[in-house]
């Protein structure tokens, strides 16, 4: 029986899928040199890369089933990382205390690997209700009370954005777990009135802090805004990507913004800025495309997948990853306001690499068994 | 079924959400790549300019102003490194607090900074000056002053800067010499721009260039590349100009000035030979230092900038063109009448009747004077005012010269001849008269007056000054003018003028004022001059001494102006390390005063008056 299951899963091994993601983490690795060559953050994405494909493959070979089925342990394991953030265990890095450092294991993010459990929770519950009636009311109160508890511990680090990454994991499963359309149009108008409201009203209540409002103005208006104060990283993004032109910076590498310090972070949030700036709207584009080629394969796995759990693992996790992309290619842009959210596969950054690494393996071990009936 | 029914069309809408997620990708990433080709293909030459624009920074920086030397390589004039103060008013954390700092460094008002300090501040000024030209050393004590006291008040001090305050590097231009020469040398203006004088005209040689400098600074400020344009370098003028003996003439002139109750004066020391001018000294003069303290009147230059009616000093452009073309002898006897001659409407009186010229230009005859230029006639007394130079700059390398004024020949009434002859009817520079003094001393040969001597290059090299000579009188006159005007020291108007242990020659003059608003010579108000040149067998400096109205009982040339003269000579002879030649002349004197003119072969001079005509001619014509 293993045999015949092994034989099968290799046959049906999604190898363009891993291909497309590692060759993405690549570039990345590529661009982090470009954006800071003296340092050393693309060595360590290579170890990390490497660490990621093991732990793809080792994913991969495990049942997804068995995974979805001990979803309330790795939840609540989870949970506890992230309780153990806020205690004197975490470390405090630019004002976020989001990183954890424990024996063995080293200093990571538990925010980012709780995506994960959150993703087998949701796939565990709404697989199991009445898979043909519209959503309840309770039904939706647990989705959210699923994701609720996570993201109010993270919010208490604080890090808003990586918060904000959550919340289309619920959007896709509730969406796709046929809540009433009623409800999408009703919470689509309630964010459009409630957000300027909620902002309105947070300004004038000191809730929303100067730098924020700062980075919302910088956005409606980048040139009037204060050059050196928030609205100066929306800018010196803008500008690095518009100086890469068609075919990038050739030569003048030293010249670059990452380089001159002009570009801040150019090696995680602002790491497509640097992408832009080095390989020009070739580059970009090429860029896109792979991701667009990868996300559709995700999406290629969902359509195929055996049960409603993984499809809606599978979509929840595409739901965040495009969201990812888009908010973080945005805001380098001037597009979105600058929200602390890393380039997934592109961005320096263990934790971020890993737990996008473990979903795919997910992904993976999804269609090796998607003709296999237990 | 209704089960099935309902599965399959919940199948059915689960697809269609499906690919409404899809859907929604596919218009997210379409209006990204609409952002990418904004950004980076319409946009990228408007960014591309800002990535650089935000990285360079271009510095202008002005090359230190050329020196002016004298001839001796002291330094008159030169640029030292200094430092200017400004404020920019819209970072200025507390403008009263500011206000109250300078005003107890500075010497300022503390009401009145604040009051401009504000209004620059409303008015969106970004540049305010508190202090400039600061030299070096002042300028780091008060910096540390101000930072001592802005740290006390409580004003933020960011690296020995306080917020607000900036040092620009500057130069500041500096007279080691303070007022010597200061009309000659004259001064430029804050900005380092030749305002008068060698300053101004000399501006091309000593203007120091603007470099622009490019910087690459990375965003902590680090420069990391940095471009600078390649300019010349400014020059250094050299003048004749010897300090010691400006120093010396201007004392005389000065004592002389105020001996005299005069209004002003003028002192020239030229060297006939080559043209160079030694020392031009004016009385009042001023401190180019501190040039704003003074009146703008006191900063021309009088010597070439000033026209006079000449008066007797004159006579010797009469004498020696009328000798010049053998018209005249030294020993002939001048019919002068009854002491009043009558030409046209006009009369002239002279007290000194039946003498010889030679005796005449002794006294200062004004008859015998018109006598030699009315032989010329006005055609030949005319060219030669034109070959002397008068109506017209001499040239030299100052600005504003003024040509003086002769009228054109055309426009002479019927006195006007005997007027020139006598210096009225003419304005002239004091410069113009020196010259002419300088030609009868050079054996009839004009040097064209220089005070550049030359302009040295940084690297070493220069350019010196060609000097330029023109043949206006025989060799032969000039000598006879030479002895002619040694007599007026020896026992005429100029004995005043003659110096201890040195034979000098030359002239006296006293002139009435035109005066502009009565449209005649005001016979209350004198030029006094004395004009000579020392020793007279070898002349080695000419001396032009002009004062201008004199008010003590006597003013005239000879009394005044004299005395200044010969004060001179004996000062700059011996510094020119000419020997006293008096006691040598004296052996000889019995020889000089029987002096037989007749070595003046006329028909000779009127062939070879023919040739400088000729030359001269053709001179213009270049």
């Amino acid at each position: 029986m293993m045999a015949i299951v092994e034989k099968r899963n290799f046959r049906e091994f999604d190898w363009l899928l891993l291909t497309l993601a590692v060759s993405i983490v690549c570039f990345g690795i590529w661009q982090i040199y470009n954006a800071q060559p003296t340092e050393i953050y693309w060595q360590k994405q290579i170890i990390g890369l490497i660490l990621a494909l093991f732990l793809a493959i080792l994913v991969a070979f495990i049942d997804y089933r068995v995974l979805v089925y001990y979803a309330p342990v790795f939840y609540v394991i989870g949970i506890i990382l992230l309780i153990l953030v806020l205690t004197p265990l975490g470390v405090k890095v630019k004002g976020q205390q989001a990183w954890l450092k424990l024996p063995l294991v080293g200093q990571f993010q538990p925010s980012e690997f709780v995506k994960i459990p959150v993703l087998l929770m949701f796939a565990k519950y709404f697989n199991e209700r009445n898979k043909f009636s519209p959503l309840t009311i309770k039904e939706t109160l647990v989705g959210v009370a699923i994701i609720a508890l996570p993201v109010g511990l993270i919010l208490l680090e604080p890090d808003a954005g990586q918060a904000l990454t959550y919340m289309p994991l619920l959007a896709v499963v509730l969406f796709l777990s046929s809540i009433k359309i009623r409800y999408v149009i009703l919470s689509i108008a309630a964010c459009l009135i409630l957000l300027p409201l909620g902002f309105y009203i947070g300004v004038k209540t000191g809730k929303i802090k100067q730098y924020q409002v700062e980075r919302i103005n910088v956005i409606l208006d980048p040139e009037s805004a204060d050059p050196r104060g928030y609205g100066y990283h929306t800018l010196q993004s803008m500008i690095t990507i518009g100086q890469g032109g068609i075919t990038g910076i050739k030569g003048d590498t030293e010249r670059s913004q990452s380089a001159l310090k002009f570009l801040p972070e150019p090696h995680t949030d602002f790491i497509f800025a640097v992408t832009a700036e080095n390989t020009g709207f070739v580059g970009c584009v090429s860029l896109l495309l792979a991701y667009a080629l990868l996300i559709s394969r995700l999406i290629m796995g969902a359509r195929y997948a055996p049960d409603r759990a993984s499809m809606l693992f599978i979509m929840a996790f595409v739901g965040g990853l495009t969201f990812q992309i888009f908010i973080n290619v945005g805001m380098t842009m001037g597009m979105v306001p600058v929200i602390g959210v890393p380039l997934p596969l592109m961005s320096a950054g263990l934790s971020s690499i890993l737990s996008t690494f473990i979903a795919i393996g997910f992904v993976l071990s999804v269609r090796m068994r998607r003709f296999v009936n237990y | 079924m209704p089960a099935s029914i309902r599965k399959k069309d919940f199948r059915q809408e689960t697809f269609v959400r499906f690919l409404l997620i899809v859907a929604l990708f596919t218009i997210w990433l379409g209006i990204i790549g609409i952002r990418l080709v904004y950004l980076q293909i319409s946009q990228h030459e408007f960014f591309k300019e800002r990535a650089i624009s935000q990285r360079r920074d271009k510095v202008r920086k002005r090359m230190m102003r050329g020196t002016i030397y004298d001839r001796s390589g002291r330094a008159l004039a030169m640029s030292v490194k200094a430092r200017s103060l400004f404020l920019n008013p819209q970072e200025i954390e507390n403008p009263f607090i500011a206000a109250e700092i300078l005003a107890s460094v500075f010497k300022f008002k503390k009401e009145e900074i604040l009051k401009e300090l504000l209004k620059a501040k409303q008015e969106g000024k970004r540049f305010f000056w508190v202090g400039r030209k600061i030299e070096e050393e002042q300028a780091k004590r008060i910096s540390e002053t101000l930072q001592r006291e802005a740290q006390a008040k409580g004003l933020s001090v960011i690296k020995e800067q306080i917020t607000g305050f900036y040092w620009q590097e500057d130069q500041k231009r500096v007279y080691p010499l303070g007022s010597l020469a200061a009309n000659v040398i004259g001064f430029s203006n804050i900005d380092d721009v030749g305002q008068a004088g060698i300053e101004l005209s000399q501006e091309s040689n000593l203007r120091g260039a603007v470099v622009r400098k490019w910087q690459e600074r990375d965003r902590l400020g680090r420069v990391f590349d940095s471009e600078m344009e390649e300019k010349e370098p400014p020059k250094d003028v050299y003048l004749t100009i010897s300090a010691s003996i400006q120093h010396r003439v201007e004392e005389a002139l000065k004592e002389g000035v105020e001996k005299a109750k005069a209004k002003s004066g003028i002192a020239i020391v030229i060297e006939p030979k080559t043209g160079e001018i030694l020392a031009m000294a004016n009385y009042p003069s001023f401190d180019p230092n501190f040039y704003s303290r003074f009146s703008s009147e006191l900063f021309s230059n009088r010597a070439i900038q000033n026209v006079f009616a000449p008066g007797s000093t004159f006579k010797v452009v009469s004498y020696g063109a009328a000798l010049d073309r053998g018209l005249i002898a030294p020993d002939e006897v001048v019919d002068c009448g009854n002491g009043v001659i009558q030409i046209a409407d006009r009369k002239f009186k002279d007290t000194h009747c039946r003498k010889s010229f030679q005796d005449s230009i002794v006294v200062s005859s004004n008859i015998a004077a018109i006598r030699a230029a009315q032989r010329l006639g006005e055609d030949g007394f005319y060219s030669y005012l034109r070959a002397f130079g008068f109506g017209e700059q001499t040239g030299i390398e100052l600005p504003a010269e003024s040509t003086g004024i002769l009228s054109q020949k055309e426009r002479w009434s019927s006195a006007s001849l005997a007027s020139i002859a006598i210096g009225y009817e003419i304005g002239v520079t004091a410069l113009q008269m020196a010259l002419v003094f300088a030609t009868v001393a050079n054996d009839g040969v004009m040097m064209k007056p220089r005070i550049v001597k030359e302009i040295r290059y940084s690297e070493g090299t220069y350019r010196k000054m060609e000097p330029e000579a023109r043949k206006v009188l025989e060799e032969q006159t000039a000598s006879v003018l030479r002895k002619m005007l040694y007599q007026v020291v020896l026992r005429g108007t100029g004995r005043l003028a003659d110096p201890d242990g040195y034979t000098a020659a030359g002239k006296t003059g006293t002139a009435w004022k035109y005066d502009e608003k009565l449209k005649k010579y005001n016979s209350e108000k004198y030029v006094s001059s004395f004009i000579g040149f020392a020793p007279v067998q070898k002349p080695a400096a000419v001396v032009a001494v002009v004062l201008d109205e004199p008010r003590t009982e006597r003013r005239n040339g000879g009394d005044v102006a004299a005395p200044i003269f010969r004060r001179i000579m004996e000062q700059i002879l011996p510094e020119l390390q000419i020997p006293p030649d008096e006691a040598l002349v004296a052996e000889e004197k019995i020889e000089t005063s029987n002096t037989d003119f007749s070595e003046v072969p006329r028909v000779a001079v009127q062939d070879s008056d023919r040739k400088t005509d000729e030359k001269r001619r053709r001179k213009r014509e270049d």
